[in-house]
């Protein structure tokens, strides 16, 4: 007797070596023996060994078979049936690919020097300063002259060796906490343990070869086998199993000594055409300063590993080893490219460049840590929106505490066809796990309106938006909509899902999307398929009839998301995009508030959690209103979390709340607006003036240094998140002419929306810099102002008039110029400058 | 002479206002009436009226950009230099302006 068990393999890609050394466990802790034939190519392999699982060339969505015989089958098939259902999936996920940037930007103050800049593609960002040390590409070449001693005692070599590379890598294993480094390790610890790899050694070792040359032979046996798969992927596995087979022969004391691992003793560039993961782990990560790989693919362990300990890497420059020699090089990855030789005039860049970046690291990891409450300790849940799962890790970069709004139209719009369940689950699955507790709306498919797909049941409508859309299309599709249910309620077993649904406008729909919910999970009970019970069911509010509902629709869902941008327009009865009617679109009108009003009022008085993602919840200078809606979750696009997340930190509710108060009486939207801006004015969402902004001290020496710096301190603060562009933007003004105005100042400025906030950024140079001036003479105070093109509010540029007036004072300059530290900078601006009754 | 004056620069945050500053302080201390209005970012500021442009001598207009509703000058002597030079050098402008 035996039993089978057919599956499709859900690898993104396909069977490699972390998935299979699973796989070879689970079956390996049974008596059964298990075959695994692949429908595809009709390759069977010995399901515990990692090399004949790997060997049968398993693709993402290859049909397999499982069949198990033995006196344990039952036990085994439950076991593996089980594996394969619940954790295989979840054992791999797609990588990101490398990045090649197209044509490279080389910093202004490194044009013209002679200097060599090689692209290629990014795998890591970051920037590496060291000095190349070049690695060869590991081979497996025998020093092995003497003949064989008996087969016994060959054997007993290979055995000792087998122990002594495991406990190895135990050792290794032992010592990591990180989890890709130990998924690679246990990996290669299933390679020196699997069933067929020792098999074959021990049958050339018993027909009279060395145990040296029988290690050899196999590794090349399976390694070519590798090497002839489609799969990129499967095809670097090659370079571990030399790496394992290499650690076998050089524990025989039988590897020809030729230098196949590096020793750092400086700060290193390591340059490879490719490396094994036990390269790249034996060397001293502390003067690792990057790494450039000729070939390497995504897919490499090498890369792998390199991303997880965030070592700048860069791949795809052909011929790096031979271009670089072994001089001092940098390796720029964050503009893709490697940059030699490294003279004076590099080093102090890129120095310049690393203390940039880990002080705006420093300060966005200060306030990305901790949960956002407002000054007066109230907790509001700072979100982003995705449509990929590939965002997930800007989010967490941005400091993001969830993802509110999930949008899953971009799944469906890719192919032809509807993804399938597995699929969807697969993404699901994978950003649940990536935000690692952290909460995840999904919402269910928001198709029809403005986003038709060609395989749903739709008819043509004269006006799409007041037609089927969102949940109105779900019972013509309901097989589409049951996959996509059954996938989000499969994945809210991987972390904290939260699902709901969009355009619902009365309390039946709702009633009914909580039963198709309820439906998938007993249909689960009885499979035995495991998911959260406590997962939140739901509804966006965006139709102006469920925000008046939202009383009984409290007996229905567990929570609200608002999507200002639909309710605002079916509320207004106007289109967003039409420039005709787009002055009456507006979220700030006191209608609208008081209806924003009403539904967080109504949830909160029934304990119902509100959260917002529309364009509203994206500005900054809407927190005030947000807050006073007392909402318990904000969902903008990752890169404006850090300001919002600032702004909100800074806000009292009780204020916000008066605020909300007043708005929602006034009697139209420029009322609102200027209630708003006043409060702001008192508030400030970033201030103008800020003692970070101010060097009292620069070593800048010239006039490129220092406009960079300016940029810099604005992109520290996080200003701006482009501080080259923003460089570009003032270096434009300055080809007008120079903005060295004399007496030793200069004012270069800028108005653009690179910038995120109004700022005064200010230099006192320890040596004066030619700056062009009117006078002809250097400078030694510089102050940049920096003005977002489209901000209305005139208290900031009556200041930096004011300034400009100033200037022209000397005792105003005299004043500058005597303040000793940054401190004293500032309250002099502030003193002179601060109008009177206006707060900044 | 009494002088009106208008100054402009291309992005209006700075010079515009270094310009006014600077014109009207070497104005004042040459002995000359001058009113200057600026057109910068904020728009038009200290705006010259109909009466301020009959009773001048002359419009000067330091400026590195287009002079808003310049149609207000019609029938007055303009004299036009650029913004950076009311910074290099003021009295310069004022012995044009008498000439």
């Amino acid at each position: 007797m035996s039993l089978e068990y057919t599956f499709i393999c859900p690898l993104p890609n396909g069977m490699h070596a972390r998935p299979a050394s699973l796989f070879a466990e689970v079956v390996g802790g049974y008596r059964s023996h298990a075959m695994l034939v692949n429908e595809r190519n009709g390759h069977d392999a010995n399901a515990a060994s990692v090399l004949d699982l790997i060997s049968a060339d398993i693709r993402n969505n290859d049909c397999c078979c499982i069949m198990l015989s033995g006196d344990d089958e039952d036990k085994a098939h439950a076991a593996v049936v089980e594996f394969i259902k619940n954790t295989l999936p979840g054992c791999d996920e797609p990588l990101p690919e490398t990045e090649s940037q197209g044509e490279i930007k080389i910093p202004r103050l490194l044009k013209g020097l002679n200097i060599n800049f090689l692209p290629g593609n990014v795998a890591c960002g970051g920037i590496g300063i060291g000095k190349a040390v070049s690695v060869k590409s590991l081979a497996l070449q025998i020093d092995y002259p003497v003949s064989p001693e008996s087969p016994d005692a060959e054997r007993k070599k290979l055995e000792s060796a087998i122990s002594s590379v495991r406990s190895d890598i135990e050792v290794l294993l032992a010592n990591t906490q990180n989890p890709v480094e130990s998924a690679v390790l246990r990996a290669h610890l299933a390679i020196a343990n699997d069933v067929e790899f020792i098999r074959e050694m021990t049958g050339l070792i018993d027909s009279g070869l060395t145990a040296g040359r029988a290690v050899a032979e196999t590794v090349e046996k399976f390694a070519a086998k590798f090497e002839t798969m489609e799969s990129e992927y499967l095809r670097e596995r090659a370079i571990d199993l030399r790496d394992i087979g290499l650690q076998l022969l050089e524990s025989m004391n039988c590897a020809l000594s030729e230098q196949q691992e590096a020793v750092l003793t400086e700060p290193s560039v390591l340059v490879a055409e490719s490396l094994a993961p036990r390269q790249l782990l034996s060397l001293d990560r502390n003067l690792l300063r990057g790494l450039i790989l000729e070939q390497a693919g995504a897919t490499s362990h090498a890369v792998i590993l390199a991303r997880s300990f965030g070592i700048p890497t860069i791949t795809g420059i052909p011929n790096a080893c031979t271009r670089v020699g072994d001089r001092d090089i940098v390796l720029d990855a964050d503009r893709c490219m490697a940059v030699f030789p490294v003279d004076e005039n590099v080093r102090r860049f890129y120095e310049r460049e690393i203390k940039k970046q880990t002080s705006r690291r420093t300060r966005i990891a200060k306030c990305s840590d901790l949960p956002v409450v407002t000054s007066d300790g109230a907790r509001i849940e700072i979100a982003s929106n995705i449509a990929t799962g590939s965002e997930v890790e800007n989010v967490l970069a941005n400091g993001g505490e969830g993802i509110g709004l999930f949008r899953t139209e971009m799944l469906f719009s890719e192919k032809p066809d509807p993804p399938s369940e597995e699929e969807q689950f697969e993404i699901y699955a994978q950003v649940a796990r990536a935000m690692g507790g952290k909460p995840v709306t999904i919402r269910t498919l928001d198709a029809g309106g403005d986003k038709p797909l060609p395989y749903l049941n739709q008819t043509a409508e004269a006006n799409p938006f007041l037609g089927c859309r969102g949940i109105r299309l779900y019972q013509d599709n309901i097989e589409t909509i049951t996959n996509q249910i059954r996938a989000i309620v499969r994945a809210s077993a991987h972390g904290h899902l939260k699902v709901m649904a969009p355009m619902v406008s009365s309390v039946d729909e709702a009633k009914w999307f909580a039963g198709l919910i309820r439906d998938v999970q007993s249909s689960f009970d009885k499979d035995g398929i495991e998911y959260d019970r406590d997962m939140p069911v739901g509804v966006m509010v965006e139709v102006p009839s469920a925000a008046m509902m939202i009383d009984k629709l409290c007996e229905v869902v567990d929570f609200f998301s608002i999507g200002t941008n639909d309710l605002c327009q079916y509320f207004m009865a106007a289109e967003r995009g039409n420039p005709k009617v787009s002055s009456i679109y507006n979220e700030k009108h006191p209608a609208f508030l008081r209806l924003l009003k009403s539904v967080a009022d109504s949830a909160r008085r029934r304990g119902k959690w509100v959260g917002v993602c529309g364009e509203m919840a994206g500005k900054v200078e809407n927190m005030p209103l947000l807050a006073g809606l007392g909402l318990d979750e904000i969902s903008l696009s990752a890169p404006n979390i850090p300001a919002v997340r600032e702004v909100v930190s800074s806000l009292n509710t009780l204020e916000c709340r008066q605020l909300l108060e007043s708005v929602v009486s006034c009697a139209s939207t420029s009322e609102v607006e200027s209630l708003l801006s006043k409060f702001k004015a008192k508030l400030g969402d970033q201030p103008l003036f800020d003692v970070n902004l101010i060097v009292s001290d620069s070593d800048s020496r010239s006039k490129e240094e220092a406009i960079k710096e300016l940029a810099d301190l604005l992109y520290i603060t996080g200003r701006t998140d482009s501080c080259d562009d923003l460089e570009d933007a003032v270096w434009a003004r300055e080809a007008m002419y120079s903005t060295g105005l004399g007496y030793g100042f200069a004012i270069p400025h800028c108005k653009t929306d690179i910038l995120k906030a109004n700022s005064l950024a200010v230099l006192k140079l320890k040596q004066p810099i030619e700056w062009g001036s009117i006078d002809d003479k250097p400078v030694s105070f510089v102050i940049l102002l920096a003005m977002r093109e489209s901000d209305k509010d005139n208290v900031h540029m009556r200041i930096f008039s004011n300034l400009a007036r100033k200037l022209m004072d000397e005792d105003f300059r005299q004043h500058l110029i005597s303040a000793e530290d940054r401190e004293e900078i500032l309250a002099c601006l502030i003193s002179e400058l601060n109008p009177p009754n206006t707060s900044i | 002479m009494n002088i009106v004056a208008v100054t402009a620069c291309p992005t209006g945050i700075a010079h515009t206002y270094m310009a006014a500053a600077q014109l009207e302080k070497v104005g004042k201390e040459l002995g000359h009436k001058i009113k200057v209005e600026t057109q910068g970012a904020m728009g038009i500021e200290n705006e010259l009226t109909a009466d301020d442009i009959k009773n001048a001598d002359v419009a000067l207009f330091a400026v590195d950009i287009e002079v808003e509703e310049r149609q207000r000058f019609n029938g007055i002597k303009i004299v036009e230099v650029p913004v950076q030079l009311a910074l290099k050098d003021p009295k310069s402008i004022f012995a044009k302006l008498a000439e």
